[in-house]
């Protein structure tokens, strides 16, 4: 998966004023805390799949979860059935935050779902998707990897994968 | 934590609003709106990439969705001002009517906002996508003509 974007193509100016220095300071602490944190997930993971492969899912994970906070706050069903349906779609379960092991509590894609029927107000194709998506998740809840959203004191957060 | 990841986002927003602002373009729509939208379209350029990447068309039709749902028009890449040429909904609807092969959701949702990019192509405000050279970041502008 494309997760970087093209950036000589769409170059039209380069800024030096003193805003894009800001966002200079503020990209590279972000690059740098990205690099610290996954340093720290690799050090505690059992892997089972290539780093490229958790890098994809991490943002994959990532972006579905902008999407159903996108999908609420718009009371969009569309946006909630995608963002479900991606996260269903990364290999190993995805936990509830702040659960840990593989024991712990799956994240609620049923909630997110009814959330999504709710607001179709009974929109079969809305309900055939959403279907679909709980059979997706409910073979990715036998699984023995996981998903964990990891928060950092300096507010940073992310997904790691874990393998029991 | 939380209140550090908002900061940190409302910095990066503002500062990125100042840059609209300093351009000297009368927006139509506030500060605050302009932030969401930006980041509406952000995320629907990352949801397209996914969408091709993994040959979803759930994620293109709503990416598309999302393209046409934010007030004024989005321009292609590389393109600039009230006449440069818009982004290509047309194509991601395309490229996600292939992949359903006819699955009767996605039909609908793209012909819902193919009527919203319609409309949406008669306005006179629109975003630019820009970028950084050095930082890599890139992000949307709001312009308006009059």
């Amino acid at each position: 998966m494309r997760t970087s974007r093209p950036l000589s193509a769409n170059v039209h100016v380069e800024f030096e004023d003193p805003h894009m220095k800001m966002k200079q300071v503020i990209v590279a602490a972000v690059l740098a805390a990205a690099s610290l944190t996954a340093g720290a997930t690799l050090a505690e993971d059992r892997k089972d799949l290539t780093p490229a492969e958790q890098a994809e899912s991490r943002a994959i994970l990532e972006t579905a979860r902008a999407l159903a906070n996108y999908g609420e706050a718009k009371g969009d069903p569309l946006a909630l059935v995608t963002a479900a349906n991606m996260m269903a779609g990364v290999p190993g379960r995805v936990l509830a935050d702040g659960q840990e092991g593989s024991a712990a509590r799956p994240f609620d894609y049923d909630a997110i779902l009814k959330k999504a029927e709710d607001l179709s107000q009974g929109d079969r194709l809305i309900a055939k998707v959403a279907a679909q998506v709980r059979e997706r998740a409910a073979a990715n809840a036998k699984a023995i990897c996981y998903w964990r959203y990891y928060c950092y004191w300096n507010g940073w957060c992310e997904y790691a994968y874990y393998c029991e | 934590m939380k209140k550090l990841i908002v900061a940190a986002f409302l910095l990066t927003t503002s500062l990125t609003a100042g840059a609209t602002l300093a351009a000297d373009n009368k927006p139509q729509v506030s500060p605050a709106e302009q932030a969401e939208a930006r980041g509406i379209l952000d995320m629907a350029r990352g949801l397209v990439n996914y969408g091709e990447a993994k040959n979803d068309p759930l994620a293109l039709v709503t990416a598309a969705k999302m393209y046409t749902s934010v007030p004024g028009r989005v321009l292609a890449d590389g393109e600039k001002g009230s006449g440069g040429k818009g982004l290509d909904v047309e194509a991601v609807l395309k490229k996600a009517e292939e992949l359903s092969q006819g699955d009767e959701l996605i039909a609908k949702v793209a012909k819902d906002v193919r009527a919203a990019a319609e409309a949406q192509s008669k306005a006179v405000c629109w975003y630019e996508l820009w970028c950084n050279n050095y930082t890599g970041a890139c992000w949307y502008e709001y312009y308006c003509a009059y």
